[in-house]
């Protein structure tokens, strides 16, 4: 155990690594033989200590996350494959149910039953490991979680993980401290452009 | 088992909270425009913007809103554990990140009622300075 109710296994590991996105315009995009895949919705907030009354059972992802959906013009259902930034496991949990993947209070029984399991649960994620599994570089642990979603879309992530048909992504990051979850950004990306 | 206790450093606009830590008292600020009371304690309410503010000496009463057993990490606090780590809602509506003291660890509970202590603090000199505010049960357990 390292802090109520987290054991070891419930928390990160933390790793050397980083990434690089590039962002470029659709005529750019569409002189270029790699895969492009388009932003189709993006969304930020920052969750303010709540002038000293924080309510510890939601983060800024309840904002940035119909930021995102409403400008991608989709709904939770629709996504095949999500990257969602799991500093511990309690972060995946809040943040499922921030997005409106499953019901406030419901995120536990969401995931026991396998459905995060890639590729055929009801919702794969983070399949190359994640925070949890293989990677944290450093305070960015958002950037690699962009960066599997486009493997997905690309049809390049480990072949035993890739979803079949991957259309339609979701990227999330979570900052602040566990306590405060003090910043969200949401990320919708497409296929083909 | 005591917690390491680093002494604030007071300025204009919370020294009436340390004043009163002093004394082993809990004075708040609270906005007499809208009457909010402000944690963490400063001379601006969070949430009217007012400037127009009265302290009042607190119950020192509350409840457990969250809290963790912290039994690894590293540092200082290391040789401290396990301790318990909270947020504790006073009963005059602000929460308040802080440690409960003078208990079992294994205890503590969402919901059980605290009450303020202040206990002594050090700069990073070793020289005392303001009590810090944490909170210790208030039935025997």
């Amino acid at each position: 155990m390292i802090s109520d109710p987290l054991h070891r296994l419930d928390c990160c590991v933390i790793t050397d690594g980083g990434g690089a996105m590039v962002i470029v315009s659709e005529a750019v995009a569409s002189q270029l033989e790699r895969h492009c895949v388009p932003i189709l919705g993006t969304g930020s907030f920052v969750k303010s200590s709540q002038s000293g009354r924080i309510d510890l059972t939601h983060t800024g992802a309840v904002r940035s996350g119909p930021l995102a959906f409403n400008e991608a013009e989709v709904t939770p259902d629709d996504i095949d494959y999500v990257s969602i930034y799991d500093s511990f496991t309690i972060t995946v949990l809040i943040t499922l149910e921030d997005l409106g993947f499953c019901e406030r209070g419901a995120g536990g029984h969401f995931v026991t039953d396998g459905g995060l399991q890639a590729p055929h649960g009801k919702l794969p994620f983070n399949t190359d490991g994640g925070g949890l599994c293989n990677n944290h570089p450093a305070n960015r642990g958002g950037m690699t979680k962009v960066i599997e979603a486009v493997r997905q879309l690309r049809n390049e992530a480990n072949a035993a993980l890739q979803v079949p048909d991957c259309e339609l992504v979701l990227a999330h990051g979570t900052g602040g401290s566990l306590a405060t979850r003090s910043a969200s950004s949401t990320m919708i990306l497409g296929r083909s452009l | 088992m005591t917690l390491p206790a680093k002494a604030a450093e007071p300025n204009s606009e919370n020294l009436r909270f340390f004043e009163g830590a002093e004394q082993g008292r809990l004075v708040l600020p609270r906005c007499t425009a809208c009457g909010f009371v402000i944690w963490f304690p400063r001379e601006i309410c969070p949430e009217c913007g007012s400037q127009d503010v009265d302290w009042f000496e607190a119950s020192g009463s509350g409840s457990i809103y969250s809290c963790t057993v912290t039994r690894r990490i590293p540092g200082s606090w290391g040789k401290s554990t396990p301790f318990v780590l909270a947020y504790v809602e006073l009963d005059e509506g602000p929460r308040v990140m802080t440690n409960i003291v003078d208990c079992d660890p294994e205890q503590v509970a969402i919901g059980d009622r605290v009450e303020a202590v202040f206990e002594e603090a050090t700069d990073r000199d070793g020289n005392p300075g303001p009590p810090l505010l944490r909170f210790r049960p208030v039935e025997a357990q």
